[in-house]
């Protein structure tokens, strides 16, 4: 662990290993975040356990709830801005 | 102040990430695509106010948020409120230890992340409550920083903590449930959960 004085060696109970994972997790972790977060936790077992599977369900997340919007979406949002900035024109501006 | 004819130019290549978003909010095509529409819509009016050089796809996806909850999500038939039967089980799954993931152990662990597919993984998070199913799926899908997601969801960073915490130990469970159920994993062995090191 990376401090006696801190890790309990209970993920859940621990402040001290919690917040390390809630950091390893925040935004969108590199290898290099990761790792340093895996030397803090130091030999703590149960604590480098739960950063591995919460770093690889962040990534299976990640991974399976993306989709393109639909062609048709686009050309409709597009054409709703055209119209909106036509309708905006003074008549002046012509 | 933001050029208001740059607003396409900038705003549009945000658009598959923002259709992810509403769909996984809105649980349906039609709905999600209205839900994009009305946000680029929204933008486009109050880009004016928009300070370059800030972080656009967090302010779009703020405005997605805000038309979501604001004004969409009464249209909608499922009802807001937490379903207080799912928190008390995810409470009770706090207290019996919560990782149940790790009290698998790494083989068992990594049968269950391959066999599991990408639509009962969007199937767990779209049963979620729906305050824990917006900062699940800004922080793990769309990657933003806790600190963003206060500030699109309008809430203090604790409560997103908080609200992660929970959402992703749901989630996890869930779809832990699902292994069991298909034979492709065993109940967690109380006798494999983490231990206190030292023990």
């Amino acid at each position: 662990m990376g401090s006696d004085r801190h890790c309990l060696g209970v993920p859940n109970q621990c402040d001290y290993s919690r917040d390390l994972i809630a950091r390893a997790l925040d935004g969108q972790p590199t290898m290099e975040s990761i790792s340093r977060v895996q030397v803090e936790l130091g030999d703590c077992l149960p604590c480098v356990q739960v950063l591995d599977v919460e770093v690889r369900f962040k990534l299976a997340m990640s991974q399976a709830c993306r989709e393109s919007a639909p062609a048709s979406l686009q050309i409709r949002i597009t054409e709703t801005l055209q119209r909106v900035v036509l309708d905006n024109l003074d008549i002046k501006d012509f | 102040m933001a050029d208001q004819a740059k607003f396409a130019d900038q705003a549009m290549v945000y658009m598959d990430q923002l259709y992810s978003a509403a769909r996984r909010m809105t649980r349906n095509t039609a709905d999600a695509e209205d839900l994009v529409q009305e946000t680029y819509l929204r933008a486009y009016r109050g880009f004016g106010n928009f300070k370059e050089g800030t972080n656009l796809r967090a302010w779009l996806f703020r405005i997605l948020t805000n038309a979501f909850i604001n004004s969409y999500r009464s249209k909608q038939r499922k009802p807001k409120s937490v379903d207080l039967a799912r928190v008390e089980d995810l409470y009770l799954h706090q207290r019996l230890g919560g990782d149940t993931w790790a009290a698998l152990g790494a083989s068992a662990e990594d049968v269950l992340m391959e066999t599991i597919t990408e639509s009962e993984i969007v199937d767990a998070l779209e049963s979620l409550p729906e305050e824990y199913r917006i900062a699940v799926l800004l922080a793990d899908v769309e990657g933003f920083a806790y600190k963003e997601i206060a500030e699109i969801m309008d809430v203090p960073m604790g409560t997103v903590m908080s609200r992660l915490h929970r959402g992703r130990k749901t989630l996890q469970k869930r779809l832990l449930e699902f292994g069991q159920s298909r034979g492709w994993v065993d109940p967690p062995d109380p006798d494999r959960a983490p231990a206190p090191a030292g023990i």
